[in-house]
């Protein structure tokens, strides 16, 4: 357990004896994370604003029902935000396209590879085309490589076994590259 | 090896995504939610305050009126009556026992209880009774406010409530006075009208009414009746209020 976490673990017993001034902290703690992971899965700022909110109201609310029986704080509240999204889609019945037309923005495949990533653009492009992903794949790809979440982590948020993680995060890169390289190609 | 590089370089690329300028919640964002959250998650101080202090309210008296009611059923009885009603004065001298006897804690939270009980009389008095009783009623709403004054302190819940029914107090005081002033300048008037009615020789022939006596004087003695009436009324209770401040004085001890 490392210094985060056991930091969490004493906020969480805090909130649980009635201190709601400790779930400030926890929110300062996991607002970032939290928010990003919504943004990227619902691809724009007005909704990761308004899910981010509903996330820590449930994350209170699920206060009392949390026990600290291997699964940390932050998987617990992941698993809250990644809920929250599926029922907003499913209430505002929100399909994603998965067809949308590729656009060919990429850059010069001359500038440096440092330049590439940081430039605000091709940002924006990885973006769009992580958009076209299928949801499973998208998830994961946000918790792997955005989230920099392990593999046990991931299998505790999405309640899937290791394994099936393992095969679901190399499909989804698969995946994404043939979106991005193929088509440029 | 070509496959290699590709997937190192998505994955970099996917990492430069967390510092996408849009992935970072704004400033305005993490304050205005933060208030937001922090306001619907922490309890409504105030209802609860306010049903803690009804609750605590009913306790202290419950416990008093047991003790009360081992000696006498009309007291129980009292605690609906109206200023009208003849079992009021007891209704008054529970009260005061039961503020008397509260231990420290409970003492303030007795006394806006109290202030809330004439709060809600009056409001009946103003719909249904006449100027003297409003009036009657707001001299007494007045004398719980300034006693609870004394007990509750500065920095609490309670007080920001006593302060709500002082400035509503201080609200059905002027509006009293504006209907005065405007019934006594109507007064006035009809004087006026009679004086010149007497002094004409073509109104000989019609009696004067009576002179109007000054609404405050009315109200004023009719005060000082309902006081002594009040203490009358009182005064015999004081024994009573000794027996049971000291069988309460016992029952604690025991407890």
């Amino acid at each position: 357990m490392n210094g985060n976490t056991k930091k969490m673990q004493a906020l969480v017993k805090k909130v649980q004896k009635g201190d709601a001034k400790a779930f400030g902290e926890i929110y300062d703690l996991l607002l970032d994370k939290i928010y990003r992971f919504i943004y990227f899965k619902t691809g724009n700022k007005e909704d990761a604003e308004d899910l981010t909110e509903t996330v820590f109201i449930k994350i209170w609310e699920s206060m009392p029902s949390y026990k600290d029986k291997g699964l940390p704080f932050e998987a617990f509240a992941f698993r809250i935000a990644r809920n929250t999204v599926i029922d907003y889609y499913r209430t505002k019945k929100i399909k994603i396209s998965l067809n949308e037309e590729i656009k060919e923005t990429v850059p010069d495949s001359e500038d440096s590879p440092e330049n590439i990533v940081e430039s605000k653009m091709l940002k924006e492009i990885i973006f769009e085309k992580l958009k076209q992903l299928p949801e499973s794949y998208r998830e994961i790809i946000i918790l792997k490589f955005i989230e920099e979440k392990d593999n046990i982590e991931i299998s505790q948020i999405l309640e899937k076994p290791v394994d099936h993680i393992r095969v679901l995060q190399s499909r989804a890169l698969k995946a994404l590259k043939k979106i991005i390289y193929e088509k440029r190609n | 090896m070509k496959k290699e590089t590709e997937f190192d370089q998505l994955e970099s690329l996917l990492r430069s995504l967390k510092t996408k300028e849009e992935a970072v919640p704004s400033m305005e964002f993490r304050q205005n939610a933060k208030i937001r959250i922090m306001n619907s998650v922490s309890p409504d101080t105030s209802s609860v305050s306010e049903r803690r202090s009804f609750f605590s309210f009913r306790l202290a008296l419950t416990l008093v009126l047991i003790l009360l009611v081992l000696s006498s059923g009309t007291i129980l009885a009292a605690q609906s009556a109206s200023p009208k009603s003849s079992l009021y004065p007891i209704k008054i001298a529970s009260e005061n026992i039961a503020l008397n006897l509260s231990p420290a804690p409970l003492k303030a939270q007795v006394a806006i209880g109290i202030v809330q009980r004439r709060d809600q009389e009056l409001s009946k008095e103003q719909k249904t009774g006449n100027s003297q009783q409003i009036k009657q009623g707001i001299q007494r709403f007045q004398e719980s406010i300034n006693r609870a004054k004394t007990v509750v302190p500065e920095n609490s819940t309670i007080n920001t409530q006593l302060q709500t029914q002082e400035e509503k107090l201080n609200a059905i005081i002027n509006n009293q006075e504006k209907r005065t002033e405007k019934k006594e300048s109507t007064n006035h008037e009809e004087n006026n009208n009679y004086e010149l009615r007497t002094q004409s020789p073509s109104f000989d022939e019609i009696s004067p009414s009576p002179s109007p006596t000054p609404v405050g004087q009315n109200i004023n003695q009719s005060n000082q009746g309902q006081n002594q009436n009040l203490n009358r009324e009182t005064s015999p209770l004081d024994n009573i209020q000794k027996g049971i401040e000291n069988a309460f004085h016992n029952f604690t001890k025991e407890e």
